[in-house]
């Protein structure tokens, strides 16, 4: 009890010089106490306060630098996307010019045929063959030809599933095409590929006049090819003095290795 | 008398910190009262009659650069502490850090409802006074998270320091026996 009444008392007496120094204070007479003991501190008050807004602006910078750092990071990210975004639209005018440009050249040529877009190449690097988007469901049968938006002749379906088929490219060494040079006696022979790298016409008669520059086209020989369709040009003439014919090296007007989508005839339109 | 004077001394650099760092500082850290949240200490931790000096001596050191009429902040930090004294004695069974959480919440809230009493007190005496305006609301809220920090941090630091301060969990007979 006696301990409750001290401290009521400390209480009560405290609170009796904070009432005390409010009148004096409002009287006036604590002013000059007031004023000196601010003045006192105000020096190292107003180093304080310098250290303080320093640290405050080092915090504050680092957040914004922080932030703009990010922003930054965003927009480059953005960028990068946009990049991505652009080249994918490239990618779709491109093959949106490249069908319509096949569209074109099958409406002009009376040719039937589909359009189809390359859908992978054959893992073995060995053969030049690419798989392609179409099959029996559209009409592909083997041997069906396969060319570019100008007509050139660039490979032959060699397997046909429902949905898609396998082409080889006319750069194959498997690959066959009869066909004949445009020169005066339009000489006949047969267009092999060389390992995938190059074309050469074979069994072109030692009489016939071949020279470079000259166009290779089909013959019309084979069934499902018809005849007129480019495969290159003559490059080299190759002659062997005892030899009953003679081997032109072609270089074929496109590259091969760049297509991303062709045509497949579908049907040989009859004379 | 040693002990006074570095009190003292202690004070001071307290209501040097909070008026001439702190205030530099963003909100809300610009908001906390290293003052309220020492005297809440001492008082809950030491003892209710050195809470009182350091009501009194926060108190007037602040006044000397508080916007408040005179006194508003002395009379507030003193009721305070006489408001803890009260809820400690009726409502708590120890000084441990639970209370001191929990008086030290109860404490910040408590000041601030009397520093908007003790205003509005002094309007209607005639007095010129600051008006209680929406940032003072946002703080309002802010200062008892705030503060409970710090006092949390006080607290550590004092254990630590002075290893005084052993309950920092409620201790039960049972378990000590």
């Amino acid at each position: 009890m006696l301990k409750f009444f001290r401290k009521s008392r400390l209480s009560v007496g405290l609170l009796a010089v904070v009432i005390l120094l409010i009148f004096l204070h409002y009287v006036g007479i604590l002013r000059p106490i007031e004023n000196i003991v601010v003045r006192i501190f105000s020096p190292i008050q107003h180093r304080i306060y310098g250290v303080g807004i320093k640290i405050n602006s080092f915090y504050t910078n680092y957040f914004v630098n922080k932030d703009l750092v990010q922003s930054y990071q965003d927009l480059e990210q953005q960028i990068t996307d946009l990049k991505v975004e652009n080249s994918q639209l490239k990618i779709k005018i491109s093959d949106s010019v490249e069908l319509s440009a096949l569209q074109d050249y099958l409406a002009s040529s009376g040719l039937e045929g589909v359009t189809a877009k390359i859908i992978g190449k054959n893992p073995e690097p060995s053969h030049q063959s690419i798989i392609l988007n179409r099959g029996s469901s559209s009409g592909v049968t083997v041997d069906s030809p396969l060319i570019t938006a100008n007509g050139i002749m660039v490979g032959k379906v060699s397997n046909v599933k429902r949905n898609s088929s396998e082409a080889i490219l006319v750069n194959d060494s498997d690959s066959r095409i009869a066909a004949l040079v445009q020169n005066e006696t339009n000489s006949k022979g047969i267009v092999i590929g060389e390992h995938g790298l190059s074309l050469k016409m074979e069994l072109l008669p030692q009489e016939d006049e071949v020279k470079a520059g000259d166009v290779i086209i089909t013959s019309g020989l084979e069934q499902t090819i018809p005849q007129g369709l480019v495969i290159g040009e003559v490059n080299q003439v190759i002659t062997e003095p005892n030899s009953l014919f003679k081997t032109a090296r072609v270089k074929s007007l496109i590259k091969i290795d760049n297509l991303t989508q062709v045509i497949i005839l579908t049907s040989q339109i009859d004379d | 008398m040693i002990s006074i004077l570095l009190n003292i001394l202690l004070i001071i650099i307290l209501g040097i910190i909070q008026i001439s760092f702190l205030t530099t500082w963003l909100f809300p850290v610009n908001g906390l009262n290293l003052i309220l949240s020492l005297v809440i200490f001492v008082t809950v931790i030491l003892s209710y009659q050195r809470g009182l000096w350091w009501g009194l001596g926060g108190g007037i050191f602040l006044e000397l650069y508080s916007n408040l009429a005179f006194g508003v902040v002395t009379v507030s930090l003193m009721l305070t502490v006489i408001l803890l004294n009260l809820l400690f004695n009726n409502f708590f069974t120890n000084r441990s850090f639970y209370s001191l959480l929990i008086l030290g919440f109860i404490g910040t809230i408590s000041y601030n409802f009397l520093i908007v009493l003790l205003n509005l007190l002094t309007i209607i005496i005639g007095f010129d006074a600051i008006s209680i305006n929406f940032n003072f609301w946002t703080y309002f809220f802010w200062q008892p998270f705030l503060n409970l920090i710090i006092l949390t941090i006080i607290f550590f630091t004092y254990h630590i320091s002075t290893g005084r301060l052993r309950n920092i969990f409620l201790s039960h007979p049972f378990y000590e026996a």
